[in-house]
């Protein structure tokens, strides 16, 4: 059985995309529409590796990486902010809210399994 | 942007306008009212502008993008089914590929290999049997040269006989008893000899049908080690063939799943161009915000109006679009009033 990832995005497209190419890579795949949807998804089930959008409707990246922080069973998991963000000060937003790392999309399939593997839980 | 720099300009006609009206003094009561109704017709038009014009202009914007998030979402959900057949079509040329035709080819070639050793065997069988029969046949030339030395001795004890008889009748009334073991001795080897020539020629009979057997057993042997060994070519040949066309198949095989594994890496690769989508969807969506600021900016203008004409502000309302941003090309595209290339992506590791 591999992995389990959350993926968390408004756009259904930048799912499908992030999916394919982490299903591609062995990794299974859940996805949230939103922070609020993501945090229902953490129901107790094993995740590996959390990855967020930061700009979205009903909750936003920041808040949600927050809310993770405060479950106890996903408070290690490791959290990537994937996002058209590039500003300063919205990464320190994101690494003050417990965020591992912040990556600007575009990205690259490979630079992004790269960033997986360094930090998805063993 | 271009709604801005429209109703901007207009604005700015409409001040100048109005400024350009105001500041001589009326020469009269007639021209004064001609003024006022002119500037409350133009304030109308723009407020009436601004209830309309930016609607639309928001409505079209908005529409252009649910149109490219629906339609880029489909084709990237189209492409990720594409790549899951590839994969699947893969996996089953790779389970279905070289290692079972190895291995049933294999397996024939052993099953093929048995059915040939068994005939090389039975043919080892008949060579002994063939063997052993030429053994008998030796045994009984030897049988029939032993009939041939007891004929001998018969003549020989027969003419023993005769010559004792002699003998016997040449003492007389002494050799009576002498010459009756005389002539029962010689019937005795007369006896003899007509046995030896009974074995003699039952075995000549054995010899012949031994040599015939033995005959046809070299016909049948010859001809069975020709068929085996023209078998075993056949069964070799079809093997080659059969080893050509499964290598030819895992050629083709290998060729095919390579062409489907670099398929699948460009579509793969494409999917990632989909991420334009996001990046649009979102530019679009700044500036459909803040041409929903125009009617009410227009408004409170409108409105304001009524006490003092004051020109409206597009550095605020740039600077509120501004803010809205979330990403690089947005405002280098905003300072350079051009379009900018993507940068590169980037990783931060916390």
């Amino acid at each position: 059985m591999g992995k389990t990832i959350l993926i968390v995005d408004d756009s259904p497209s930048v799912r499908q995309v992030v999916g394919i190419a982490l299903r591609g890579a062995g990794y299974d795949v859940i996805e949230g529409v939103d922070g609020r949807d993501g945090l229902s998804k953490l129901d107790g089930r094993k995740v590996h590796l959390i990855i967020s959008d930061v700009n979205m409707p009903n909750m936003d990246g920041i808040t949600f990486v927050t809310e993770v922080k405060k479950l106890a069973a996903y408070k290690f998991t490791p959290i990537i902010m994937l996002t058209t963000e590039s500003q300063e000060s919205k990464k320190l937003e994101g690494q003050a809210a417990g965020a591992k790392a912040w990556v600007v999309k575009p990205f690259q399939p490979t630079q992004m399994l790269a960033a997986v593997s360094k930090l998805i839980l063993p | 942007m271009v709604a801005l720099i429209v109703v901007a300009a207009l604005a700015g006609l409409g001040i100048g306008y109005f400024v350009g009206h105001r500041r001589p003094a009326p020469v009269d009561a007639v021209a004064a009212q001609a003024l006022t109704s002119e500037v409350e017709g133009y304030l109308q038009s723009l407020d009436e502008f601004g209830q309309s014009v930016p609607k639309v202009w928001a409505a079209h914007v908005e529409s252009c993008r649910q149109q490219m998030e629906t339609a880029v979402t489909e084709l990237a959900g189209r492409f990720a089914e594409i790549v899951v057949l590839l994969e699947t079509a893969l996996s089953e040329s790779g389970a279905g590929g070289t290692t079972d035709q190895h291995y049933v080819f294999e397996s024939s070639r052993s099953q093929l290999a048995d059915v040939v050793g068994t005939l090389g065997g039975a043919l080892s069988h008949k060579r002994r049997f063939i063997d052993e029969l030429s053994g008998v046949q030796t045994i009984n030339d030897e049988v029939l040269a032993l009939t041939a030395d007891v004929a001998k001795i018969a003549s020989q004890t027969h003419l023993l006989a005769l010559n004792a008889a002699i003998e016997a009748s040449r003492v007389g009334e002494a050799g009576a008893a002498f010459a009756v073991v005389a002539v029962e001795v010689r019937r005795l080897a007369d006896l003899s000899a007509e046995t030896a020539e009974r074995i003699s020629g039952r075995s000549q009979q054995l010899s012949g049908a031994i040599a015939s057997t033995l005959t046809a057993a070299h016909e049948s042997e010859l001809s069975e080690s020709s068929a085996v060994l023209h078998a075993n070519d056949k069964v070799q040949s079809v093997l080659n063939d059969l080893l050509t066309l499964v290598a030819g198949l895992r050629d083709s095989s290998e060729r095919i799943g390579g062409a489907a594994s670099g398929i699948k890496q460009q579509i793969a690769t494409s999917l990632t161009q989909f991420q334009f989508q996001d990046r649009i969807g979102q530019t679009l969506d700044h500036l459909r915000a803040s041409i929903e600021t125009l009617p009410p900016l227009l408004e409170r203008s409108r409105a304001d109006a009524a006490d003092a004409l004051r020109p409206l502000d597009p550095v605020a309302m740039l600077e509120a679009l501004s803010s809205t941003y979330t990403m690089a090309e947005e405002h280098r595209t905003h300072g350079s009033g051009n379009p900018v290339p993507v940068a590169d992506n980037e990783i931060t590791f916390f």
